[in-house]
């Protein structure tokens, strides 16, 4: 009959007007992002030197793999990014949680708060990097002046020890990601409705109750959110440790994403490379899929 | 002008049936207003018939051609929205001048059209101006406007009024009235409010939970209502609802009415429904304070100027009367009321009315 | 209502919030302003002589504005690339009636996560073979890749958010669905294309790892690029170096002071209303 059919024409001529539209931005997404994953793959499965051409390019199977879980250097670079995506994620959380809060309460000077946490964010890692490599310089650093004033025998050479280097480069992180956590937190807390906190005051709640009755429940969806970005972002470090350590000393600062690039690039050796970046794209992965697991009922309440 | 004809008409969202078979006429120059309460699918049945949505089942017919299967423009109608969906960044002018731009027209012909619309609707001070500069009644003339300068075969009116005061909205529907008269156009209109249906339709189409309830003249809807559901909807104050029994005793037919403990004497037509259960139904200005069947104790008065409406309240149930303003009953006194017979509406069991 | 002890505690934690997230770069900022003598001291001195002499360094002998000048035409490009490609991808998305939009979406999201390595090797394989290695095409594509993810979340956001009748009242008033986009909704989108292209531009002027990939000769490298190869002959010239991060920065501080609500905004978009 009628209708039934018939008007299917019209919501094709939509569909495809739609599919139309998205067509450029797939076509950016199929070739520089899906292609070049694929691709990883299918390298990682070879043997490729770039400055052995002549060698071609053999299958080896899963060689590649076998090598990364025997190498000393990539399980180090494996527990240093893992350790440098717990702490660095918790204590950006936190502290964005606290400065948030902090920011909440401020009734003048809102805009000058708001620049003062964006600058960080805004400043390029390269040269948040540089920056605290300076502060943190033994001679000339602002760190050691600040520790120690005048007592130039009294300087640390931070950067030349294995376990402060990588709380260096974790500082310089949370330096410029907590302020980030911050805002996203702080546009969080400006969605709750003064309404419930004045509610919660005449019933007699006090600032903690408030705090972990209302605002925390509501800030969940935020939370949820900020956390699956920020340990996203966390796996994938790399401008920090190649300015500010290059990985030293020895493998102390050395991370997944940038002991691959050492072997593709610097060193040539993009099969291998290639394995070490499957290898860091499965832990994205299934982090992820772990968040969205954990996190699902808070990250789609929005939605609902 | 043109004829607007819908048949079986059906259409689901997501598994809920939105509308059941609905079927209804406006004839050339007519003025038919959809009736109904939110959700009961009067404004999808509106974007159907513009060609927003897609039906399920069903035909639509504008001017004897067949548009079901038409994109909107190809359908030649224009619709006025609840929120003027006016376009911000174009003033007043090219706003109006818009849709004739669309089609093509000649430069000067738009103006001229432009203009003219204007001066119909009192809006040649703001022709420069955007609709963010404007008040909520000046949107919404520039909307009708915007649909007034195409000439179409149908005009749909969504809802219109409901976001303006109460002043605007008895201004707005005089205005309608009279430019409906001056173009001689077809309009199908939209809306939840029964005053607006009432003043405005030569025809109304009550709608309830996607199936038509009743389609006639206001004077039909009100007087002779075809259920429950419309009877109620219609009239404020709400109709007076009595459920009971009828029982034959010596004097004539009698409705026996526990909630409002009440022996209500029926006409004597009513006497072969000895036994079923039935309701009636009586308006608050067939009711008057005198001896009589009903009454009760006076909980409420409303005084909305030029009478009362009086909230009376016996057993489980309350009475609404209305009574003049100058009506001398305190609250908490308990009255007694008088009722005209002739004046019931009888409703079966399952909410038909009972004609006679 | 509120104690003054507890104004003063949050006062104070306020101040020492600014305090902290500004001072390291007001001291790199400090540096860049002493004189080579003051960089080099031991123990470090405070406050500078304020004497330009690293800035001049830095434009003359680093070649500072070159690095500034491919910077600026990589950015600017990839913004209006990446702005254009998601205006229309995103009003698909949250307008027209798409089975998949909720996946696409969703792919996109999980694009914005790829690990760079894992995208470097190919992509710069790709680039190779065409030749666009030290080009600057060869770097806004990938660019434009990284942040179409970015664009199209703010945008689609955006676009629902736009009341939908404007819509109906275009497509009753005699236009197509292409019309609609062109004549009703692209004249309204320009606060979130604005928002979307600041945040794009950040990124892609920041942006490191492909920059350092692709552009391996000095005529193409972007600042981030010289800014972390800044080489002294002997030492580290941190003095230039300072100079350069503050001449890097200045662009992005300023366009934070002016923007910060939309900065927010958009980034607190997909939190919020994502």
């Amino acid at each position: 009959m009628s209708g039934g059919v018939r008007h299917s024409a019209q919501l094709k001529r939509e569909r495809l007007f739609a599919w139309g539209l998205l067509t450029p931005c797939l076509f950016f997404v199929a070739l520089f992002a899906f292609y070049p994953i694929a691709q990883s793959m299918v390298l990682s499965l070879h043997r490729i030197i770039l400055s052995l051409p002549q060698l071609g390019d053999p299958f080896v199977g899963l060689a590649n793999y076998v090598r990364l879980a025997q190498d000393p250097e990539a399980l180090r670079a494996l527990v240093n990014t893992c350790l440098f995506v717990l702490v660095s994620t918790i204590l950006e959380l936190g502290l964005g949680m606290v400065m948030a809060l902090v920011m909440d309460q401020a009734i003048k000077g809102r805009s000058l708060l708001r620049a003062a946490l964006l600058i960080p964010w805004a400043i390029p890692t390269v040269v948040t990097s540089q920056m605290w490599r300076f502060i943190m310089s033994d001679n000339y650093g602002l760190l050691n002046l600040a520790l120690f004033g005048h007592e130039v025998t009294a300087y640390q050479a931070w950067l030349a020890d294995p376990f402060w280097s990588l709380a260096a480069v974790i500082l310089a992180d949370v330096w410029k990601t907590s302020s980030f956590a911050a805002l996203i937190l702080l546009a969080g807390l400006q969605t709750i409705p003064e309404e419930l906190y004045e509610a919660a005051r005449i019933d007699g709640a006090g600032s903690w109750r408030r705090l972990w009755h209302i605002t925390l429940p509501a800030l969940k969806p935020a939370l949820a959110l900020a956390l699956l970005f920020r340990t996203m972002d966390a796996f994938r470090v790399f401008d920090l440790v190649f300015v500010m350590t290059q990985g030293g000393p020895g493998n102390a600062t050395n991370v997944l994403q940038f002991y691959g690039y050492q072997k593709m690039f610097a060193e040539g050796f993009m099969g291998y490379g290639a394995s070490l970046a499957v290898l860091v794209f499965g832990l994205v992965l299934a982090a992820s899929v772990l968040y969205l697991a954990l996190f699902r009922r808070a990250l789609f309440r929005e939605a609902a | 002008m043109a004829e607007l004809r819908i048949e079986n008409l059906s259409k689901s969202y997501q598994g809920e049936r939105v509308l059941e078979g609905v079927s209804i006429q406006v004839p050339h120059g007519g003025f038919s207003v959809i009736l109904g309460p939110s959700g009961c699918g009067k404004s999808t049945l509106l974007r159907l018939v513009a060609g927003l949505d897609q039906q399920d089942q069903g035909a639509i017919f504008i001017d004897g051609r067949e548009v079901s299967a038409l994109p909107p423009k190809e359908r030649d109608v224009a619709m006025v929205f609840q929120s003027y969906a006016l376009y911000p960044h174009m003033s007043v002018a090219e706003n109006l001048a818009f849709p004739l731009k669309m089609r093509g027209m000649a430069k000067d012909s738009i103006s001229a059209k432009v203009r003219e619309a204007a001066r119909l609707l009192g809006l040649e001070q703001m022709l420069e101006r955007k609709p963010k500069e404007l008040s909520g009644g000046q949107r919404q003339r520039v909307a009708i406007g915007r649909a007034l300068v195409r000439e179409p075969a149908l005009f749909l009116f969504d809802e219109p009024l409901s976001n303006l005061d109460a002043q605007l909205r008895q201004g707005m529907r005089v205005e309608l009235t009279r430019l409906h008269e001056r173009l001689s156009a077809t309009m199908l209109y939209v809306t939840h409010d029964q005053v607006e249906a009432m003043t405005l339709a030569t025809e109304i189409m009550v709608l309830a939970q996607g199936k038509v309830q009743q389609i006639g003249a206001p004077r039909e809807i009100y007087d002779q209502p075809a259920n429950l559901f419309v009877a109620g909807f219609v009239g404020s104050p709400a109709i007076n609802l009595l459920q009971g029994m009828v029982r034959l005793e010596a004097e004539g037919p009698r409705l026996h009415c526990p909630q409002l403990d009440a022996n209500l004497p029926l006409p004597g037509k009513a006497a072969p429904l000895d036994g079923k259960r039935l309701t009636v139904g009586i308006r608050p200005e067939h009711l008057s304070l005198g001896p009589g069947p009903l009454g009760g104790e006076l909980e409420l008065i409303e005084r909305i100027g030029a009478e009362n409406i009086l909230h009376l309240r016996r057993a489980q149930s309350s009475l609404r009367v209305r009574v003049e303003a100058d009506c001398q009953a305190k609250a908490g006194e308990t009255l007694t009321v008088q009722t005209d017979p002739a004046a019931y509406l009888l409703f079966d069991e399952e909410g038909k009315r009972i004609a006679f | 209502m509120r104690t003054p002890g507890e104004k003063l505690l949050f006062g104070l934690s306020a101040s020492l919030v600014v305090f902290l997230s500004l001072a390291p770069f007001l001291w790199f900022v400090l540096t860049s302003l002493k004189s080579q003598g003051q960089v080099t001291a031991i123990p470090p001195t405070l406050w500078p002589e304020g004497s330009l002499h690293f800035y001049r360094a830095a434009f003359s002998q680093y070649g500072l504005l070159h690095f500034l000048g491919n910077s600026l035409v990589v950015a600017g490009l990839t913004t209006i690339i990446t702005v254009s490609v998601a205006i229309f991808a995103a009003y698909a998305l949250a307008r027209l009636r798409l089975r998949w939009s909720g996946a696409v979406l969703g792919l996109l999201l999980a694009v914005g996560m790829f690990p760079q390595t894992s995208l470097a090797g190919p992509v710069w394989r790709i680039l190779q073979s065409m030749g666009w290695l030290n080009t600057y095409q060869g770097l806004v594509l990938p660019y434009v890749t990284l942040t179409l993810p970015l664009g199209v979340w703010i945008l689609t956001i955006f676009f629902r958010e736009l009341p939908r009748e404007l819509e109906g009242a275009a497509l009753i008033d005699g236009c197509n669905r292409w019309q609609v986009l062109w004549r009703v909704i692209l004249p309204l989108s320009a606060p979130g294309v604005f928002t979307a292209s600041i945040l794009v531009f950040i990124y892609a002027w920041n942006e490191f790892f492909f920059a350092l990939l692709i552009m391996s000769e000095r005529a193409r490298q972007t600042l981030p690029v010289g800014i972390a190869l800044f080489q002294g002959q002997y030492t580290m010239p941190w003095g230039e170096i300072a100079a350069a991060s503050t001449m890097a920065t200045l662009p992005l501080v300023i366009m934070v002071l002016l923007f910060q609500r939309r900065i927010v905004s958009g980034l607190s978009a997909g939190a919020i209303k994502g």
